[in-house]
């Protein structure tokens, strides 16, 4: 009685004091992981309970592994062994979901008592005691009790996992992440965000205002307009400048504003920022800024050298061009003089044959004058001096007049030549001249008359002075294109025309073209033309010009056709 | 003294000696003709005086190598050489072997007989000593620009050739030419290339034989 009484109120004061103990609990749990929990859990059961073996078996959710955690005390490790072994086969029976239970163990039995952890969940709190008399109603209170403080703890760490996944991740992050309340102050500024501004803590930022985070340059802006945005439109991005707190640095900022809102009755509550730090990427910017800038300097340099030197280049080459124009000239000069020394020789060798009957007549003339005025006898030999001087002047005429016949009539040796090789040559001869190179030069032979009768290196003078005369025609023209083109004149004639793309004649010139000393050239003789001319007529031929109707002149003459398989000496 | 006075005509055209006699003859001039520079050096050496009118252009022997026979030969006689038109370089090249005077074929018969008078009144005074000093003052009155205009005359250049070792247009040279003739007082080429020649001459240059060719 007094016994029993004792030792119920023996019992009573010792749940109380486990209940209490076990209130603790949750305290402690603070922090602790699930594992910490159940150990903690399986500690607390083995003191208060005093049983064989206490087992917290926390299957895992999703990937994470379970925790099975199985404790012993006061028995042998071959009864541990039996124990655990018996238990767990409980376990995995399935009968675990029976609150009281009992497994052989052996030659005795063990005793089991459990308490669900969570709702709905596997996880179970077992307690076994070989005891007959367990478990006792308050042993069942306190497992049932235990049970719940677990579930509270572990449903709590898990509601909280997400939080300190959060917080790691904002306490971890290298932007600036901070929450303000709605009158500008700081509530919370991250690790990452309170380092870039150079502030020292939390509390430090809780006595300043958002605004106090900006230069100066961008306070009225927040403040009358990004502000005041964000509140009305929750969210502004863009570019700002913090401040560092300590050297007054300005830190550019990619800035994020966005209002939080109360989730259930939706008014807002505070002002939140995720801020990046610009500098490294502005200063990268920057970088390749100057990179670019130093490589398009650089670029810029080498190419105003490469221009330099190009301008250089083409200098020299206008340069040698000139001289190669002026080695052109001279030698298109002597050309010209050889050409014309044989002329030249001829009309001298004229110019002496008519001088001395020329001389003879006007010194007969003047003897006749003076004989006439000094009067008397000297009247008769002053009839016979005039007759003198007529003879003389009549000899003139005739020396014209042979001369002509020379020319027209011709000591000329006239062969038979293949007209493609004779404007081939004078092709090539012409091309060495000044002027030639971008001259497009087509040649057309026409098949049925390869042959003409000529004297080769009059005809081919002829040529060359059409050519020459056609390129010089086109130096300043856009298309320089030369033709030269045979075709049949009539059964007896062959005609080659040279055509130009150059300007054209006026027509005043045009009319005197083939006059001697008519030139349109600076430092032309104006005899080209005339002695092409008479070199044409002196072989039966003729010259003459015509403007094309595409612009440019043309230029044809005519000489005498060949027997195709003439030979050489052949008329 | 008419022998002094005689007029030696060399000239292979028949037909211009006969019309110089008639010329000479009108003008009171003592006149002897030869057809060729052979027949004319034969009968040199027995030549009392007068002088000699050449013509610079005959087969066999031109006017030049005759002049230079004649200096050979130790003729001193003086000579005037006909040239055809426009040949300055002969002409400069007579003047340099000694001739005292050129005209160019055709030539007007004043100014052949006053060559002739001038040249019969150096006979058995050869030196030009007078003429060609007063030749090199006028020359020496002449712009740098003239002056090389002229030098470049004589050495038988046109005026496009001279233009274009100047570096100027050939109207700058016409220009500069006449103004050249006009400070020398020279109507004619011929008067200023004979002007030049005989300030050279008077410049000790001397009867220059190397420029006969």
């Amino acid at each position: 009685m007094s016994l029993t009484g004792v030792r119920d109120s023996q019992e009573l004061r010792h749940s109380i004091r486990d209940l209490v103990a076990l209130s603790t609990l949750p305290a402690i749990w603070k922090g602790y992981d699930p594992q910490q929990i159940a150990d903690s859990v399986a500690a607390a059961l083995l003191t208060m309970l005093g049983p064989d073996v206490v087992c917290v078996s926390l299957p895992g959710e999703r990937e994470e592994a379970g925790i099975e955690i199985i404790r012993t005390a006061g028995i042998s490790a071959e009864l541990d062994n039996a124990i655990r072994t018996a238990l767990q086969g409980w376990l995995r029976s399935g009968s675990s979901s029976q609150s009281a239970s009992a497994v052989p163990l052996g030659h005795s039995t063990l005793n089991l008592a459990s308490a669900p952890i969570g709702f709905g969940s596997d996880a179970i709190l077992v307690v076994g005691s070989r005891r007959a008399d367990f478990p006792s109603e308050s042993q069942r209170l306190l497992l049932g009790v235990a049970a719940s403080e677990a579930t509270i703890a572990l449903q709590r760490w898990h509601a909280e996992a997400d939080q300190r996944r959060f917080v790691a991740l904002v306490e971890n992050s290298s932007d600036f992440i901070g929450v303000a309340g709605l009158d500008g102050v700081p509530q919370y500024i991250n690790a990452a965000g309170l380092r870039l501004v150079g502030l020292g803590g939390l509390a430090e930022a809780s006595r300043l205002h958002v605004l106090d985070f900006l230069m100066p340059k961008e306070v009225a802006l927040v403040r009358d307009e990004l502000w005041p945005r964000v509140m009305r439109d929750g969210r502004w991005v863009g570019e700002l400048e913090y401040r560092h707190f300590k050297t007054g640095a300005a830190i550019p900022f990619l800035v994020e504003w966005f209002r939080i809102d109360d989730p259930r009755r939706g008014y807002p509550l505070n002002i939140a920022t995720v801020s990046r730090d610009l500098t490294a990427q502005k200063r990268a910017e920057a970088e390749l800024l100057h990179l670019n800038d130093t490589l398009e300097h650089r670029v810029a340099d080498r190419t105003s050298e490469l221009a330099e030197a190009h301008r250089k280049l083409i200098r020299e080459g206008r340069d040698r061009e000139l001289a190669d124009a002026r080695l052109q000239e001279m030698r298109q000069e002597l050309f010209h003089a050889a050409r014309l020394s044989a002329a030249g020789q001829t009309a001298a060798a004229l110019a002496h044959e008519l001088n001395q009957p020329l001389t003879a007549a006007a010194n007969s003339v003047a003897a006749a004058r003076r004989l006439l005025a000094n009067g008397g006898e000297g009247i008769v030999t002053a009839l016979e001096v005039m007759g003198e001087a007529g003879e003389q002047i009549l000899r003139a005429g005739n020396i014209m007049r042979q001369s002509r016949e020379f020319v027209s009539r011709g000591e000329t040796e006239k062969r038979v030549e293949r007209v493609s090789t004779m404007v081939e040559e004078a092709r090539a001869l012409a091309l060495k001249g000044p002027g030639a190179p971008g001259v497009q030069v087509r040649l057309h032979f026409e098949p049925n008359a390869p042959h003409v009768l000529v004297d080769r290196i009059q005809i081919q003078q002829v040529l060359f002075n059409l050519m020459r005369n056609a390129i010089e025609a086109m130096h300043a023209s856009r298309r320089r294109e030369l033709d030269v083109a045979t075709s049949l004149h009539d059964e007896r004639m062959v005609e080659i025309a040279v055509t130009d793309t150059g300007p054209g004649l006026d027509d005043d010139v045009a009319v005197r073209l083939f006059e001697p000393f008519v030139s349109t050239k600076p430092n032309g003789m104006g005899l080209g033309l005339s002695i092409c001319r008479s070199i044409v007529e002196a072989h039966g031929g003729r010259l003459q010009s015509e403007a094309n109707p595409g612009g440019g002149m043309s230029f044809r003459f005519t000489v005498p056709s060949a027997p195709h398989d003439g030979d050489n000496n052949d008329r | 003294m008419t022998a002094d006075r005689t007029v030696h005509v060399v000239d292979d055209d028949a037909a211009v000696r006969r019309s110089l006699e008639r010329l000479l003859h009108s003008a009171s001039h003592a006149c002897v003709s030869y057809p060729t520079p052979a027949a004319f050096l034969d009968a040199v050496r027995e030549l009392p005086g007068g002088c000699i009118l050449l013509d610079v252009r005959m087969p066999d022997m031109d006017g030049l190598e005759l002049q230079d026979r004649l200096i050979q030969l130790g003729v001193t006689l003086p000579v005037i050489v006909m040239t055809g038109q426009g040949d300055v370089q002969t002409a400069v090249r007579a003047m340099k072997a000694g001739a005292v005077d050129f005209i160019e074929k055709p030539f007007d018969d004043e100014a052949l007989l006053g060559a002739i008078e001038v040249a019969l009144a150096r006979v058995g005074r050869p030196d030009q000593t007078l003429a060609s000093t007063e030749a090199a003052q006028r020359i020496a009155a002449l712009s740098p620009l003239e002056r090389q205009v002229l030098d470049a005359l004589v050495s038988g250049r046109s005026n496009k050739q001279i233009a274009f070792d100047l570096g100027l247009s050939v109207r700058t040279v016409e220009v500069h030419r006449a103004r050249m003739m006009e400070r020398l007082g020279a109507r004619q080429l011929a008067e200023a290339i004979r002007l030049a020649v005989m300030a050279q001459l008077a410049s000790g240059t001397g009867p220059d034989r190397l420029g006969v060719s």
